[in-house]
């Protein structure tokens, strides 16, 4: 599941439950006839009967979805409207607080933690002070530190899950899209590869593959279907590489494949064969598609994966230049002079 | 995982929080009010206690006493619902965000649903109370909100896990991909017509006098760093148990491979004595054979160090299924190439 699907599940069990316990809450209040309380609560449940419909608006991209800061804001609003609507006794504040504790859990966990602590932290520190204005008892207080320590918790959680997505973020060395390695991976890789050729001797080549007119494509397909269009290449060049090739998504329609234990001749016959092949596929988005390879071979003077990994894009727009679907092979010995 | 500013901001949090909490709990025992100063007593060791605060080893006690001090913050919140009327209602909310934060995830869900049917009973038998249906709704939606927050946690937590590719203590990949690793490495020596062998190094630990442990572990650290200093950056090492790690060479000889392994022995021998530890260190080695599959090949170089470790430790071990003549050899310091 990717993180946009996760968060919009989350966000849409979290708008939903609010909604179910704060009708139910406005239900009592209508009940015992605290019709103050009952509009209040109403409005309240109505907020999140708008969030769970913005959330599910949004859920292609829930994580840049902007106007949940504004619903919650609101929300926050109306549990401080309440404390003042019946000239703020100790009663309505308690009860604020009681609203309130949920409502700032709902925050940190559908706001990101900075957006979530600035709508929270000035709405808590307000019912502080008029808790203690109204009674600078020890009940006060330790009504203060239970929202303070609620809010603590929260951002807490939330601080843990951020660092948590990130890491896994960091850590991961395949491209969710397409299934094949991250451009990442490829460098770390790559530079393992350049050391182990140079102390095995061995030969070594990589592979740059552009699709032909990816712009046009992309213009043509839209987002979705391009991205369909990249899985199934991916699929399809993962069918046509042998065991101990490894491959690489750069993004942009580019691909990357790191050949072990080859030499020149076996980059040049591997490049055309895949060249060959993925021009006489049929291919379900586009029908037709050529792609341009730019290949290059490792020298024994390469110690390092930048030089050889530009050797290889140059190759490829060298590719481009001379037309689609071809194959350039750069030899790099115009560089040296 | 988390980076150092953060840490340190995250600790002074807690010594604030630590401090607050002990205010209010002096402040409350000198007023008669027991509840709010047990409870604030009970709040500020579970925060000394937790992982927010830089620990000192070793951690399990710690970990259970701060376990412990939570459920016993659960239990006095949930008895001052009969004991004292007021006082303690806003800590009612912090108790499932405290519970799940910090107790284990099946153990925290399970003591989460039974204080809140231990609650909901109680609250909803306060005849003549009128702000208790102003609580009973919240509280409910506030768990409800800590249970997805959990759960978001929770499923992070579980993609995370399979990502970590090294062990964080000794930067050493993780035991997971040991096996696709190797197997990975003997198809390609296969592919290349290479050689290939593995280490298996071990601390004698067994051999060594008690109470080292400790200082052991607090080691750990250089050893990984010491074993990527020494090692190719192809090569890869693994902790494959408390005090062994597995090194994969690949293009290696058995005999090169007993000779990188006694430097490594030597090398982290030297590097013990100069923090104080006398402690052996031996090692199995194994080599590609025709037939050798990833897991047969671990047993060799596991039953090498075991043989090994039973003539005494402080050698290295070849594997090999007819001649038992390396490891004299490697122990007298013979030239093997």
């Amino acid at each position: 599941m990717t993180e946009t699907r996760l968060r919009t599940l989350a966000n849409t069990a979290a708008y939903s439950l609010a909604t179910l316990f704060f009708s139910a809450l406005a239900l009592q209040n209508l009940r015992f006839g605290f019709y103050e309380q009952f509009y209040l609560i109403g409005l309240l449940t109505a907020a999140c009967i708008a969030g769970l419909g913005y959330s599910l608006t949004v859920r292609s991209y829930q994580l840049r979805a902007r106007w949940h800061l504004l619903i919650l804001a609101l929300s926050h609003l109306l549990v401080i409207i309440s404390v003042f609507w019946n000239n703020a006794t100790w009663t309505t504040t308690n009860t604020a607080i009681y609203w309130l504790m949920p409502l700032i859990v709902l925050g940190f966990l559908i706001l990101p933690l900075r957006r979530a602590l600035l709508i929270s932290v000035p709405v808590a520190l307000l019912h502080l002070v008029i808790l203690l204005l109204q009674a600078p008892s020890l009940h006060s207080v330790s009504a203060g530190a239970a929202i303070l320590m609620v809010l603590t918790a929260a951002a807490l959680t939330s601080w843990h899950y951020d660092h948590m997505a990130q890491s896994a973020e960091d850590l991961a060395i395949t491209d969710p899209v397409t299934g094949a390695h991250n451009a990442r991976f490829l460098n770390e890789t790559l530079q393992k590869e350049i050391s182990r050729a140079g102390a095995s001797g061995h030969p070594l080549s990589i592979i740059m593959i552009g699709i032909d007119h990816h712009d046009q494509i992309h213009e043509l397909l839209g987002h979705d279907r391009t991205q369909q269009l990249h899985r199934h290449l991916s699929d399809y060049l993962f069918s046509l590489i042998r065991a101990g090739d490894t491959l690489y998504f750069l993004g942009n329609g580019q691909f990357c494949l790191i050949l072990p234990f080859t030499p020149e001749e076996g980059v040049r016959v591997s490049g055309e064969r895949i060249r060959r092949s993925i021009s006489e596929h049929q291919w379900p988005q586009v029908s037709k598609m050529t792609v341009s390879l730019g290949a290059t071979t490792h020298l024994a003077e390469d110690s390092l994966a930048d030089p050889l990994r530009q050797r290889a894009s140059d190759a490829l727009t060298e590719a481009c230049r001379r037309g689609p679907d071809t194959l350039w092979f750069n030899r790099a010995v115009t560089k040296t002079s | 995982m988390a980076q150092k500013a953060e840490r340190y901001l995250l600790s002074r949090f807690a010594w604030l929080g630590c401090l607050a909490l002990t205010a209010i709990a002096i402040t409350s025992l000198t007023s008669g009010h027991f509840m709010i100063a047990a409870a604030s007593l009970l709040g500020a060791a579970v925060i000394w206690t937790s992982p927010a605060l830089p620990r000192r080893l070793p951690q399990r006690p710690w970990d259970m006493l701060n376990g412990l001090l939570t459920v016993a913050l659960t239990l006095l919140v949930t008895a001052s619902i009969w004991l004292d009327t007021e006082a303690l209602r806003g800590w009612l909310f912090v108790v499932p965000l405290l519970v799940l934060g910090l107790l284990p995830p099946r153990r925290s869900v399970l003591l989460v649903v039974l204080f809140l049917a231990i609650i909901m009973p109680t609250l909803g038998s306060l005849y003549g109370d009128p702000t208790r249906h102003q609580i009973i709704s919240p509280l409910l939606l506030t768990a409800g909100l800590a249970l997805i927050f959990f759960f978001l946690r929770e499923y992070k937590a579980r993609q995370l896990a399979p990502l970590r590719r090294t062990d964080e203590l000794t930067q050493a990949a993780s035991r997971e991909y040991l096996s696709a690793d190797l197997h990975k490495e003997i198809q390609r020596s296969e592919r290349e017509g290479t050689d290939m062998s593995i280490i298996m190094l071990g601390l004698d630990a067994h051999l060594s006098e008690p109470g080292q442990d400790a200082d052991l572990h607090a080691l750990l650290p250089r050893i990984g760093r010491f074993l990527h200093s020494q090692l190719r950056d192809f090569d890869s090492y693994y902790r494959v148990a408390d005090l062994q790690f597995l090194i994969i060479l690949p293009g290696v000889p058995t005999r090169g491979a007993s000779t990188r392994a006694e430097q490594l022995r030597k090398g982290l021998m030297t590097l013990m004595s100069s923090h104080g530890l006398t402690l052996s260190v031996s090692a199995g080695v194994a080599g590609l054979n025709i037939g050798d599959d990833a897991h047969s090949l671990q047993q060799s170089a596991a039953s090498a160090l075991q043989s090994a470790q039973k003539k005494g430790g402080d050698r290295i071990q070849s594997y090999s299924t007819w001649s038992h003549i390396t490891s004299e050899q490697a122990t007298t310091g013979d030239p093997l190439r």
